[in-house]
């Protein structure tokens, strides 16, 4: 059976006989609800139950929490904990052919697929240009911060902040980077925010988001679909103005803003991608960004624990963005 | 992982294979994908790193910086010995042609900082580069 989804500018086919397969397949993929417009790159992932398990391999391209993967000239190779495996088959990387131990597929524990589609599909991205970039960006009257900050760093937060406050934003936290005659462009892949449950504390009209499904096993996080609450503040595409690096201080009233000295924006931006170790992967990532922080400002923020309950606690960011 | 702790300036040296670097306005950034660890190269010290790039020994980068007007004290040994000690040049065969360019406008001493932090070696996925959380 087959099932076509769109990912960025990825056109994603799921092969396989397993329904629960398919159907975790699916759900991760469904998510990347973004509007793009053609041509697509075609990505096949085909999988399969199997009796065996698979050995983890060393993680000599990439090492993941749940994920190890090698990869040589001619094949990307990555094993999941679960005994899951995945190889790409091609020089285009568009063709993955994924292998489930029976056992796992009985027990429906699929949650490190997700693993696997997401190698897939940033290879995938990567071929088509764009760098997969960690990061939540907004966007307003020409200006475009990228919000940097580490997974639970609050950019979710912030960016749903700042959508209160008249912006519209290209995710919370994947966005696609290119560089192009014009200068660094981002694109949208989702619309979904992983919000804390305790954002109702601040912002009361998302309301109780207990009651959503889990962004994951790792979080208490939850996915909330940013339109359904703040309609039309979604943005498909912007060109990036600022390289925002943010972090969380219990010391800090609201939000303490600073200029981010020239020397950080290039290693603030590169600590939002996943690197492979592959020289001739590597090295169109390091060439986009340094070509992207050439035309970006940057600004240091220190956002205080409870900083959103103040309304007026963006006030001093909006002003240094727009200067 | 040095080449040696006296390499020759003789010895024909190259950048390390799985050594990545990129042009940025003010010098230039070299990412050690085996470490993670990433450094900035003032223009100077770019220079000198393309000619490693094609493979090179320190006598031809000494010989070179003063053509681009180096003085004659030891920062172009002390760079080289610099790169040396962060693992980053490994022995390599011939030279090639090197593509690199004379600095632009006065020389300044080679400079290479590495940056305090590496980037993660564990990841939470093939998207987030961020530290994983326990489950």
């Amino acid at each position: 059976m087959s099932e076509a989804f769109h990912a960025g500018p990825l056109r994603v086919r799921i092969e396989t006989a397993e329904p629960s397969v398919r159907e975790k397949l699916a759900e991760t993929l469904a998510l990347y609800d973004g509007t793009w417009e053609g041509p697509f790159d075609d990505v096949v992932l085909e999988a399969r139950a199997v009796p065996g398990s698979a050995t983890m391999v060393d993680g000599a391209y990439l090492r993941c929490a749940r994920m190890s993967v090698n990869a040589t000239a001619g094949e990307v190779h990555a094993t999941t904990r679960c005994g899951a495996q995945m190889r790409s088959r091609g020089e285009q990387r568009q063709h993955w052919a994924i292998e489930v131990p029976e056992t796992v597929v009985a027990s429906a524990q699929l949650e490190e697929l997700e693993d696997l589609v997401g190698l897939a599909l940033t290879a995938g991205w990567r071929y088509a240009g764009w760098v997969p970039v960690h990061a939540a960006a907004l966007v307003r009257g020409g200006i475009c911060p990228i919000v940097c900050a580490g997974s639970g760093g609050g950019k979710s937060t912030i960016t749903a902040a700042l959508v209160r406050t008249g912006w519209r934003t290209l995710g919370d936290d994947k966005l696609l980077l290119r560089c192009d005659a014009q200068g660094p462009e981002l694109r949208a892949l989702l619309h979904t925010f992983n919000l804390h449950p305790r954002t109702r504390e601040w912002f009361p009209e998302v309301g109780d988001l207990t009651l959503l499904p889990p962004y994951s096993s790792w979080t208490e996080k939850r996915k909330f679909r940013v339109d359904r609450t703040w309609p039309k503040t979604t943005a498909p595409h912007a060109r990036p103005t600022h390289v925002v690096r943010m972090r969380r201080s219990s010391a800090t009233r609201g939000i303490a803003v600073s200029e981010l000295a020239r020397a950080e924006i290039f290693p603030t931006l590169l600590k939002q991608i996943a690197i492979p170790s592959d020289r001739a992967e590597a090295a169109p990532i390091l060439s986009t960004v340094a070509r992207a922080v050439g035309s970006l400002r940057g600004l240091d923020i220190v956002v205080g624990d409870d900083a959103y309950r103040d309304g007026d606690c963006l006030s001093e960011l909006e002003r240094a963005l727009e200067r | 992982m040095r080449v040696s702790p006296d390499f020759e300036d003789t010895a024909t040296l190259g950048l390390r294979s799985d050594v990545v670097a990129t042009v940025l306005e003010d010098g230039a950034v070299l990412l050690d994908l085996q470490t993670k660890y990433f450094y900035a190269l003032n223009p100077s010290g770019w220079s000198i790193v393309q000619h490693f790039e094609a493979g090179s020994t320190t006598a031809t980068v000494e010989a070179f910086a003063r053509s681009c007007g180096a003085p004659d004290d030891g920062a172009v040994r002390a760079f080289v010995s610099a790169l040396d000690a962060y693992g980053l040049l490994e022995t390599t065969s011939a030279p090639t042609d090197s593509d690199a360019q004379a600095v632009p406008g006065t020389w300044a001493a080679p400079t290479i900082e590495r940056q305090p932090e590496p980037l993660q070696r564990v990841l939470v996925s093939a998207f987030d580069p961020s530290i994983p959380l326990a489950e």
